[in-house]
């Protein structure tokens, strides 16, 4: 549903993604994860349309993002990680319009219902100035689920939230993604990554660092034990050279990082 | 002040400008810029030049701001009065010019008082001096001695009344910190003061003008004074102010006479010294203060975040409010008159329909008016001009009137972009509910006039006086008006079309110098790309009229060597012919700005514009 080929995206000569390709299949989630900087936001602004690739291809459902927006973009839904809203809308007129835009038919009950479903219900007449960032949140997705989206794609979406908020956030991405939607979700929340996603691609540098399963990727990074969670994964693919010194110091002297740590490390890109 | 201040002062400038100077490296900025500076010096630039050496002028304007000239007393009283006004009025929360960023890292600093007071009167005098820059550098005239002088003087001016502003409000913040005693006492002295000093302009004003009003009184000047009388009654006055009876009250309106002759251009050096004395005193006055500003300050900076996105009205709505829409919008349909739906509710929540109502209502009301006023003269006069005015002024500014369009929407681009929406599409959509805004306005006016032209035809005054005299002598004075006006509103629609779609594609090619958002964004930082922009409209509107005019010009010239007579009744038909081209140069920006969008990168731009 989602892809991602040799993506190439530079600002005044800097790259912010370099190359990265990925595929999200229906029903599948795939985390994607990175350090500040790392070009996830990017990957996912190009992805939404809101950025043109410098170069690369991106399709959804087929769809070429570039040569065939309109058709592409009616089967993605997108929540950014900064909600902005129409500051003099209310939650319903948001639901209007949106609904509208994407020829959604029920618009008005499954409205309430998404609604009801975030606990919005009774905000309907709140503008946005009158939210919380976590309600605002809430709202961008309900906006984002309106039109049954076949591929959605999340930047940090559970920032602000709850944790009730959080724990019903993660149900209606597994459940989307039970009907039959490509979700891809970037977060820096590395437990719910590893919670919800059945891949994971780790990026650095706007490069693709490692991808796979939790098991695949483990067995990528050999010293780490089979039991080691995506942290210490996570902080093990993007640690830079200074970390990867000091990590050799310590396994000369006995310490942790053992020494299938210097492999890892040269195995990567 | 503080090095390190002075240090951020000087960065957070030198920062400013490099950022503005590098978006000239692109090269729509620097053609825009490029074209805006070739017309102001077309225009501002040979009298710009030739007044350098022409010192005689500014004598020549200095001559009629005499000591005791009537009209610079009234300037002085004014200034007194606005003095006054601020000490009544200025809030006992005083905010200073610092933004958030500012005040959260420099609230917790290990710095005193007195140095962030001086902080943000530095920081303030950046707008002031472009501000000044602008006012005597480009419109003044003189030397380039006279020049730099009047800069001092508009500058030393603006900052003289904001600091005084800033020092009353901290001398009242102290007040409501004070024992209620001790506050009392202040506040009462201060009210005395201000008491006495009234009493005494009040009675030396009347003692200096008691001849005249005695003569006025008496009727010697008589009831309906004519031009030759009032000339007479200047004189007098004029006489009586320089007398030795005006003496008292030049010697109390003295700073304010100097400080107004200086701005004004009479005063030269003596009012500069005044100025600059008055200057020192206020900066201490402010900086020694002690009143609190720390939480006033923070709201007031919050708020100018919040301005920049967020209408305060929209968030005040009350309930019924809330629930009114322009019309009702189904779910299924075009999306373009989503968009449209959405932004009709920026400006305004409420429907649609009710315009026609309000619109029928100012017909009838102004049409009974002259019916029951029997329609003289001096109202069909007064109601058509004004309303011809906005029939002709709104349509080539309604772009820089309304601007519920791609300017506020720019700000949630993430969502904009995202919409499953062709580009061309999506701008034509955006075009419409400022136009929407710009026709209801136009109707109104048009409803104006023919509601005063059928007045004039049933009250039995002649609606023909209502058409200017080189159009007179048509047999159907109403019918010729309201085709006439038609017509100009049938081309002024395509016209606002096209003004609001050239601010649109200015937003969409150069989204750092228009102003994003709902709400004008203010200071000196916003001032020159604002100049540059409307420029820039009026350049674009010139090269766009200009095949209408070829047109026009053609088709009056075929007339003329077909030998037919010219009649009044083209006018409407002229009008109408200017519509067709009109509204395909709109078109051609739609697909043009369409194209834009489609092929817009706007992460070095726009994405950041919040920040």
């Amino acid at each position: 549903m989602i892809e991602i080929e040799e993506l190439i995206k530079t600002y005044d000569g800097f790259s912010a993604v370099d190359g990265l390709s990925l595929k999200v299949a229906r029903g599948e989630i795939v985390g994607l994860v990175g350090p500040n900087g790392a070009g996830k936001t990017t990957t996912l602004r190009c992805l939404a349309g809101i950025l043109p690739p410098t170069s690369g291809r991106i399709a959804l459902g087929g769809y070429d993002i570039e040569a065939q927006p309109v058709e592409a973009r009616r089967l993605l839904a997108f929540v950014p990680d900064e909600p902005r809203l129409f500051e003099n809308l209310t939650v319903a007129d948001h639901l209007k319009v949106i609904g509208r835009i994407y020829g959604v038919a029920d618009a008005a009950e499954r409205g309430a219902e998404l609604l009801a479903q975030l606990e919005l219900a009774d905000r309907r007449q709140a503008f946005p100035g009158e939210l919380s960032r976590g309600m605002k949140q809430k709202l961008l997705i309900a906006l984002a689920l309106l039109h049954r989206p076949s591929a959605l794609v999340l930047d940090e979406p559970l920032t602000g939230l709850d944790p009730g908020a959080i724990r019903r956030m993660k149900r209606t991405i597994v459940e989307q993604a039970a009907g039959g939607a490509a979700v891809l979700v970037s977060s820096h929340l590395l437990a719910l990554v590893q919670e919800i996603c059945g891949r994971v691609v780790i990026v650095q540098r706007g490069r693709k660092v490692l991808e796979g399963t939790l098991a695949e990727i483990r067995a990528a990074l050999p010293d780490l034990g089979s039991d080691a969670d995506l942290e210490e994964i996570f902080l093990r693919a993007t640690e830079g050279p200074e970390e990867r010194a000091e990590r050799g110091q310590d396994t000369e002297r006995g310490g942790p990082g053992g020494p299938g740590g210097a492999a890892a490390g040269k195995d990567r890109p | 002040m503080n090095g390190a201040l002075l240090e951020i002062l000087w960065l957070s400038f030198r920062g400013g400008l490099v950022r503005r100077l590098r978006r000239l490296r692109q090269p729509r900025y620097l053609f825009a810029m490029l074209a805006s500076l070739a017309y102001v010096a077309f225009w501002l630039g040979p009298s710009f030049v030739s007044t350098w050496s022409r010192p005689g002028r500014a004598r020549g304007a200095a001559s009629w701001l005499q000591a005791s000239s009537p009209l610079l007393l009234a300037i002085a009283l004014g200034g007194a009065g606005t003095l006054t006004l601020i000490w009544l009025f200025a809030s006992s929360k005083p905010g200073l010019w610092l933004n958030e960023a500012d005040l959260h890292l420099l609230l917790p600093a290990p710095l005193p008082r007195r140095k962030l007071l001086e902080y943000s009167l530095w920081k303030q005098q950046l707008g002031l001096f472009f501000g000044a820059l602008v006012v005597s550098l480009l419109r003044g005239y003189g030397s380039a001695a006279a020049r730099l002088l009047r800069f001092f003087l508009v500058w030393g001016l603006l900052a003289l009344m904001t600091m005084h502003g800033q020092g009353v409000s901290l001398w009242k913040a102290r007040l409501r910190e004070l024992p209620a005693a001790a506050a009392r006492l202040r506040r009462g002295l201060a009210v005395a003061l201000l008491a006495s000093y009234w009493t005494a302009v009040a009675f030396a004003l009347y003692r200096a003008l008691a001849p005249l009003l005695e003569r006025l009184r008496s009727g010697a000047y008589g009831a309906a004074a004519g031009a030759g009388e009032m000339r007479g009654v200047a004189a007098e006055l004029a006489a009586l102010l320089s007398g030795a009876r005006a003496a008292p009250l030049l010697a109390l309106l003295a700073p304010f006479r100097w400080l107004a002759g200086a701005f004004l251009g009479g005063g030269g050096l003596r009012g500069a010294l005044l100025l600059a004395v008055l200057l020192v005193v206020h900066y201490e006055w402010v900086v020694r203060s002690r009143g609190r500003f720390e939480d006033a300050t923070l709201e007031k900076a919050r708020r100018a975040v919040e301005r920049r996105v967020r209408r305060p009205a929209a968030a005040a709505a009350s309930a019924r409010a809330r629930l009114l829409e322009p019309f009702a919008l189904p779910s299924r349909g075009t999306p373009e008159i989503a968009i449209w739906w959405k932004n009709l509710l920026l400006s305004e929540r409420a429907p649609l329909a009710r315009n026609g109502w309000l619109i029928a209502a100012l017909f009838a009301a102004l049409c009974a008016a002259g019916i029951a006023l029997r329609s003289p003269q001096a109202y069909n006069a007064t109601v058509t001009g004004l309303a011809t005015m906005v029939l002709v002024l709104l349509p080539p500014l309604a772009g820089i009137f309304f601007r519920n369009d791609l300017r506020a929407d720019l700000l949630q681009l993430e969502i904009l972009r995202s919409w499953p929406i062709a580009g061309w599409r999506l701008v034509a959509a955006e075009l419409l509910a400022p136009a929407t805004a710009a026709l209801r306005l136009m109707l109104a006016a048009y409803a104006a006039i023919l509601g005063v032209a059928l007045a004039a035809s049933v009250s039995g005054a002649e609606p023909g006086q209502m058409i200017p005299p080189g159009l007179r002598g048509t047999d159907h004075p109403f019918a010729f008006l309201a085709c006439a006006y038609a017509g100009i509103l049938a081309a002024g629609v395509p016209l606002a079309l096209l003004s609001i779609g050239i601010q649109n594609l200015a937003a969409l090619m150069l989204p750092g110098w228009v102003n994003l958002g709902l709400e004008r964004r203010r200071g000196a930082a916003f001032t020159g790309p604002r100049i540059l922009i409307f420029l820039g409209h009026l350049i674009a509107l010139a090269v766009a009229l200009l095949p209408v005019l070829l047109l026009e010009g053609a088709v009056v010239l075929g007339q003329r060597l077909l030998g037919a007579p010219f009649s009044p009744w083209e006018i409407p038909l002229l009008a109408l012919l200017a519509a067709p081209p009109l509204l395909a140069e709109t078109w051609l920006l739609v697909r043009v700005g369409g194209a834009y969008w489609d092929r817009l990168d706007p992460s070095q731009e726009m994405l950041s514009l919040e920040e």
